[in-house]
């Protein structure tokens, strides 16, 4: 009889304890979370270290720099999140978000703490900041812990007026402007690590206390603002660089990238089709685009203007997209993978032996075709550095323009192919192809239009990459990019179009910032440094 | 009168194995047909040949005076066919308003929405569950859901496989009244059914197939009453 009432009572009991706790201190929480956050704030001010060469220069008194501002920008969360706990508006759960504050700050004092003494050799390095902050994060991880939870009620936000709502977009999209600019402007790993650190926990803090779902509502209003917005601020990302080329070129790669994963997105994510050889396409596109191209190398005597060539690219990869298709898309499932993982590879090995001993030579074989120009459209050239109001906009800055038009396009035809009967079709073949058939769905020739819209789009970003990358081989079409481009379309989310952006962006990013980042001082933790 | 729906001499094969071995039958209009025999009689194998989701091996099936066995699939349900397959098949992630809508699929024209409302009337249930997901349904809400969506592409010919499969006596009441009503509206049913007593009840005309073969035909009411129907599938000594 007791192994069954056993667990109950541990139950409750571990339940009632927790809620006890909360019942009897959270009145204490908001004094903890404004204590513990103007501690935070206040270390901001002080001396982390007592070494001048860690983690940027955190080592000056009244200078806030580096991790003492993220410590700072923390501190202000949890003093706003605390006051919130007193007022206390229906639609907002700021105990949920001081806890996420709790564990973040905790953990970036901890790693902050524990690289200024690594690197340093000893704790006896860290200065009275750096304890400040610990003990500022000891008190809001008390007071996440204690923090009473509410019942939220979604359906009480306040409306401000239009201008209001435009502003916190705007507001919104100003953050994200500076803070990616910021990001990529660190040249410190660990600072790099911290960053990141504090900033999921500003991002987890304000989804778990219903913020999240506040400006998704917001967004959901003024949708053609959020929009515009965020294009601007894509627009006006270059002008942030100082006309230097490493970020944009960066950039210019994860755009092309991105454009790609969202015409696979519309494969195996709308359609449902699970493509492994996607990265195919992608190469066709810059074949066709070399091989039409200024180069001396061309192989094809015909150079036609570019805009030419992008609708021969799109032509070209969408024919071989309906030849690979029409006779696998009869598989489905894990087969389809398998065939189009094989297709992938079998358009690998024909650009590498197309090289004239066998068979005709159009792509140079293993050499491929390099020296291609840079674009010129009606006498602007790409190559050229332009100066708009003042900035210097490098030969990547151009590209990343021309991107960015293209990103507009392909999501363009993303979401008019989703609202649309086709994309209602997608769909029903996605959740089920035998119910999808009945309701008078045409699932082949469906199938067959995912296939042949999604190779086009990434023949169309195919053409630009050949002059981005200014040559194009058969090394640059390997698997691993279909793989890349798939997880970006599943880490992101499939069948949305922000999800792939941010999944793109995320696959591209991270390695770059983690691995082959200069560093500075890092050796003792293992983290690899490149040249 | 000639039958809306023919099919004369009908073959289907899975490979080597013959499912449907050469049966006849037809459907006139305005009524309730019901196709009733055991576990692999040939039934559901039927439905799909004439649905163009099968190829039959031989004879033909025409539909209004057109032969349907070189017809695609998706052009059959434009041309006023409507099938809800065997174990209902509704899109389980998918709102019962989008899974209504996928039913009008073939239609082009701007009288879909009062024909949602149409469904709507005919199963209250659907409308008020409309935003919520169709696989949260139990059979009985799904059975509603796969046969309002069949209507959605408002057919000629509706077609039913075990409808009533897995549900409870009360609910199978319940959609075999829709059936009445919805032949009362106008709509031509063809039924296929392992229930005999249910399925034989309402039906005008009702034909028994074993093993592929259509062994007994005749009205609904002589089909009850007879004493080889009785015995397989009323339980009946």
């Amino acid at each position: 009889m007791s192994t069954t009432t056993l667990p109950e009572v541990l139950d409750t009991s571990e339940l009632s304890r927790r809620d006890q706790m909360r019942a009897r201190y959270g009145t204490l929480a908001p004094l903890l979370a404004i204590g513990g956050g103007v501690l935070l704030l206040l270390s901001g001010l002080l001396s982390w270290s007592y070494d001048d060469r860690i983690l940027g220069d955190i080592s000056i008194r009244f200078f806030p720099a580096g991790i003492q501002i993220y410590a700072m920008v923390i501190g202000v969360v949890a003093i706003a999140l605390g006051a919130l706990l007193r007022v206390r508006p229906a639609w907002l759960n700021p105990g949920r978000g001081l806890a996420a504050v709790g564990w973040g700050s905790m953990v970036f004092v901890v790693v902050a703490l524990v690289t200024i003494s690594r690197q340093a050799g000893g704790s006896v390095n860290i200065n009275e900041g750096g304890w400040v902050a610990l003990l500022g994060a000891l008190l809001v991880f008390a007071a996440g812990w204690v923090a009473r939870r509410f019942e939220l009620d979604v359906r009480s936000w306040p409306r401000l007026p239009g201008w209001a709502e435009i502003l916190i977009i705007v507001v919104m999209m100003a953050v994200l402007l500076f803070t990616t600019a910021y990001t990529l402007g660190l040249d410190d790993s660990w600072t790099f690590v911290c960053l990141l650190v504090a900033l999921l926990t500003i991002a987890v803090a304000l989804v778990g206390s219903g913020f999240g779902e506040y400006i998704g509502f917001v967004g959901a209003n003024n949708r053609r603002v959020l929009l515009l917005s965020a294009l601007l601020v894509a627009f006006l990302f270059p002008f942030t660089q100082d006309g230097s080329d490493a970020n944009m070129s960066i950039a210019t790669q994860i755009l092309i990238f991105a454009a790609t994963a969202l015409g696979l997105n519309i494969v195996v994510g709308l359609a449902g089709l699970l493509d492994l050889g996607y990265i195919a396409f992608l190469g066709t596109g810059a074949y066709v685009g070399a091989m039409l191209s200024q180069s001396t190398f061309a192989t094809i005597g015909w150079k036609p203007p570019f805009i030419i060539v992008m609708l021969c690219g799109m032509a070209v990869a969408s024919t071989f997209g309906l030849i690979i298709g029409s006779p696998t898309l009869r598989v489905s499932g894990d087969y389809l993978a398998i065939v189009t993982l094989g297709f992938g590879e079998i358009f690998r090995l024909a650009m590498f032996n197309l090289d004239g001993t066998n068979g005709p030579d159009l792509t140079n074989g293993p050499n491929g075709i390099p020296a291609i120009p840079d674009l010129n459209f009606f006498g602007f050239d790409f190559g050229k550095v332009h100066t708009v109001a003042g900035i210097p906009l490098g030969r990547f800055s151009n590209y990343y323009f021309l991107l960015l038009l293209l990103i507009a396009f392909v999501i363009l035809v993303f979401s008019r192919l989703n609202d649309s009967r086709i994309g209602r079709g997608w769909v029903a073949i996605r959740e089920d192809e035998r119910a999808a058939e009945a309701m008078g769905v045409n699932v082949f020739g469906l199938k067959l239009l995912a296939f042949a819209v999604g190779a086009a789009l990434a023949g169309l970003a195919g053409t630009i990459k050949a002059h981005q990358d200014t040559s194009v081989t058969p090394d640059q079409y390997i698997f691993l990019e279909s793989a890349f481009l798939l997880a970006a379309v599943v880490l992101g989310g499939m069948g949305t179009v922000a999800g792939v952006l941010v999944g793109a962006t995320i696959l591209k990013l991270l390695p770059r910032s983690c691995v082959t980042r200069p560093t500075t001082g890092c050796c003792s933790s293992g983290c690899s440094s490149s040249s | 009168m000639s039958a809306m729906l023919e099919v004369k001499d009908l073959v289907v094969s899975y490979g080597k194995i013959k499912a449907v071995k050469g049966i006849s039958f037809t459907v006139g209009e305005g009524e309730v047909v019901s196709l009733i025999g055991t576990n692999g009689a040939g039934k559901t194998t039927t439905l799909r040949t004439i649905s163009g989701l099968l190829r039959p091996v031989s004879g033909s099936i025409t539909f209004n005076g057109q032969d349907l066995t070189k017809v695609q699939a998706h052009d059959i349900v434009a041309l006023g066919l409507a099938h809800s397959p065997e174990g209902r098949r509704i899109f389980p992630k998918l709102s019962v308003e989008e899974n209504l809508m996928l039913g009008a699929f073939s239609r082009k024209d701007k009288s879909i929405r009062s024909d949602l409302q149409a469904a709507f009337e005919l199963f209250p249930i659907l409308e008020e569950r409309r935003a919520q997901p169709a696989g949260t349904f139990s059979g009985g809400e799904q059975q509603m859901l796969a046969m309002g969506r069949a209507m959605m592409s408002r057919p000629k010919l509706l077609m039913l496989d075990e409808p009533s499969m897995g549900l409870s006596p009360l609910m199978m009441k319940r959609i075999m009244t829709t059936v009445s009503t919805l032949q009362e509206q106008g709509t031509t049913i063809l039924l296929v059914e392992q229930n005999a007593q249910a399925a034989l009840k309402r039906a005008t005309k009702g034909y028994v197939l074993e093993v592929g073969k259509i062994v007994l035909s005749g009205t609904g009411k002589e089909l009850l009453e007879s004493d080889d129907v009785r015995k397989a599938y009323l339980g009946e000594d």
